[in-house]
């Protein structure tokens, strides 16, 4: 089980939106971070066969992305999950369930499964018009496991769920990397951080950073302090260096930033997140990728 | 091909769960249903003189029509017809054809018209008509034998169900291929409005069975429709007007006077029925491929409306242009039209001439292999972009 990705390059008029990209994915969950704009969306269409990479090919056991045998393994929530107003919510699953090539009563049985796992069961009936934002992701979860995908493409999976549904799919999605391959999108950094077996950074068309945790965090540990500063200060402080955090308190400005050596006499030395080396790459004075 | 059945089955669901489709099927059933009953509703005046309801008028002249005495153009039928003081049900027709063919030949003597004289003047008007359209040699020669196949004397009898029928059956198809402009324009453009196209195209059979699955349903939608409405529209000119003259030639119906085409009523019933139909097929894959092609379902009814609608006006204009001319009344809208399906003008290849109802068929079937394979490969290759 390997995806592999070769040089993909992604070009809209004079944008490059993916720029020879190459990595290989193998059993795990991989969660791909960047800013709006810097090619998620374009890498995982083309991961999914539906854009053309303008150079480059993305290869899964050696068969090529547009093939029907990777379509027939691949499990897809796009970021604008699209769906039939009038159809139900069983009617739906049954109808992809059929594009997929399931037959007809396994595939009940897997929407009713999936419709349980979601918490759709009691809305199966129910048009999907009629449904809530949150309710509507979670049927795209459902669809997107028919399958049961060996590769699964998930473009921003939890935007619209509640805090709790949140914690259960990222759960679920965990489990689900065991035996196959996850690669999911989020502007959730936290998602990410507790469920992602490696991180992948993009910025500008380009995977920047990729590994694990622990690796990937590497690049700033070390160089996050936090201080609290009179506004003169902070102020000064905030120019030179990518600012974390900011919160006014009764003693000053309280900053979290990220800088080479200690800002200021009073910062102390912290633990660095994921969260800190996503502002660190996205943030105003990010400095990733220079 | 199981898998494409199934999927076509969805594809009628997305199709029948549209108010839009509902309220355009609807408005052609109404029409089809009204077009059949249209010519019994209000009341029949002779010389402004209320003389009974035009119900009653079809039943006696049905009836007189359908006397056994009244089953030729033959000398009894012209005698009977001088003897007759009044005009007398089963002769209006005859009337009718007769005025028809004074149109092309000029004044006829109709009180001392014989057997004989009918049939001269008609092939008289057959030649007028071949030089007024400027014919080839050809094509009036063929005309000419056509003509001759016909028996002599005409059977006659009741037309008045196939005539009715074939006044009917253009506004009926037009009305429908606008509704299946509608209701098709969604099957593709559909799936990009609703954003479902990322999903589709990533399934299994989103870039194979699922499109012929859509095309299927397209085609067949067209198909089944025109026979739908085109047996609704038979079986209530049935019960109101009758069609037992089914074996009369054509040219006794003032539809067929001016045609030389060698068949019965019924048979160019048939044949027309069967140009409606595959007229409908040919503007649902126009339709279906525009829907490939412009994203936005509202633009796919704009351009097909106009595809739809212009042959209306524009035959007018090419009358004198045979290439345009053969142009136009080859197109979808024109072939709903029974005058166009047996046009005068022919297709010649290799010394064989073709009537338009023989030739147009064949050409709808390779530009609906072609467009169908276009509308294929494009929704295949379609990208989604940001």
């Amino acid at each position: 089980m390997e995806l592999v990705f070769d040089r993909v390059t992604k070009q809209y008029k004079n944008k490059i939106a993916v720029d020879r990209v190459s990595f290989t994915l193998k059993k795990g969950v991989y969660g791909l971070l960047g800013a709006n704009g810097a090619g998620k969306t374009t890498l995982m269409r083309m991961m999914c066969g539906v854009l053309r990479p303008d150079r480059g090919e993305i290869l899964y056991d050696g068969r090529k992305a547009e093939e029907e045998d990777y379509r027939n393994v691949l499990g897809y929530l796009p970021q604008e999950f699209g769906y039939y107003p009038d159809f139900s919510a069983m009617d739906f699953l049954m109808y992809l369930a059929a594009l997929k090539g399931i037959p007809r009563m396994q595939a009940r049985e897997k929407a009713m499964e999936l419709l349980e796992l979601t918490d759709l069961a009691s809305a199966a009936r129910k048009k999907i018009k009629t449904f809530s934002g949150g309710m509507k992701q979670r049927l795209g979860i459902a669809q997107s496991l028919l399958n049961d995908p060996e590769v699964l493409v998930l473009d921003e999976p939890t935007a619209g769920l509640d805090p709790k549904e949140r914690v259960k799919f990222r759960n679920l999605i965990s489990e689900l990397g065991n035996d196959r391959i996850v690669l999911l999108s989020t502007h959730i950094v936290s998602d990410v951080e507790h469920i992602a077996d490696i991180i992948l950074m993009m910025k500008d068309g380009a995977i920047i950073h990729q590994g694990s945790l622990e690796e990937i965090i590497r690049v700033i540990q070390g160089r996050v302090w936090e201080c609290t500063l009179d506004s003169q200060e902070a102020q000064s402080l905030m120019e030179n260096c990518p600012v974390l955090n900011i919160r006014q308190e009764k003693e000053g400005t309280f900053l979290r930033v990220v800088c080479g050596q200690k800002p200021a006499e009073s910062a102390w030395p912290v633990e660095a997140g994921l969260e800190d080396l996503y502002l660190y790459y996205f943030s105003e004075h990010g400095q990733g990728g220079k | 091909m199981r898998e494409i059945m199934y999927l076509t089955g969805y594809e009628y669901k997305k199709i029948f769960q549209k108010r839009s489709t509902w309220i355009a099927l609807a408005l052609v059933a109404l029409w089809t249903v009204f077009s059949g009953i249209s010519g019994i509703i209000g009341d029949y005046y002779v010389e402004g003189e209320k003389a009974g309801t035009r119900y009653q008028m079809v039943k006696k002249e049905r009836e007189a029509l359908e006397h056994p005495e009244i089953g030729e153009l033959n000398e009894d039928f012209f005698r009977r017809e001088q003897e007759m003081s009044e005009l007398y049900a089963p002769y209006d027709n005859y009337h009718v054809l007769l005025s028809m063919i004074e149109q092309q030949v000029g004044k006829i003597d109709k009180e001392s018209m014989t057997t004989e004289d009918f049939y001269k003047m008609r092939k008289v008007m057959l030649e007028n008509i071949s030089k007024g359209q400027n014919l080839s040699e050809g094509e009036r020669a063929f005309h000419m034998k056509e003509n001759e196949q016909i028996t002599t004397p005409y059977a006659y009898g009741n037309m008045l169900g196939f005539d009715y029928y074939f006044r009917m059956l253009p506004l009926n198809f037009v009305f429908l291929s606008l509704a299946a402009a509608i209701i098709l324009a969604p099957m593709f453009a559909g799936e990009y409005t609703s954003h479902m196209d990322g999903l589709v195209l990533s399934s299994r059979f989103g870039k194979n069975k699922l499109i012929q699955a859509k095309l299927l349903t397209g085609i067949s939608f067209g198909f089944l429709a025109s026979m739908l409405f085109g047996g609704i529209l038979l079986l209530e000119i049935q019960a109101v007007y009758g069609l037992s003259g089914w074996n009369l030639p054509l040219q006794v119906s003032p539809t067929g006077c001016y045609l030389s085409l060698p068949v019965n009523l019924l048979e160019f019933a048939g044949t027309v029925t069967a140009c409606c139909a595959i007229s409908t097929c040919m503007t649902a894959v126009f339709v279906m491929f525009c829907s490939v092609k412009m994203k936005s379902p509202f633009g796919v009814i704009i351009v097909s409306f106009s595809f739809i609608t212009a042959p209306l006006f524009l035959i007018y204009m090419v009358r004198g242009h045979r290439l345009l001319f053969m142009l136009i009344n080859s197109m979808p809208t024109s072939m709903v039209f029974p005058q166009s399906t047996a046009a005068h003008q022919l297709l010649s290849v290799g010394g064989h001439y073709f009537y338009f109802f023989q030739w147009v068929p064949v050409v709808y079937l390779c530009l609906m292999a072609l467009l169908s394979w276009r509308s294929f490969c494009n929704f295949q290759k379609h990208e989604v972009c940001i």
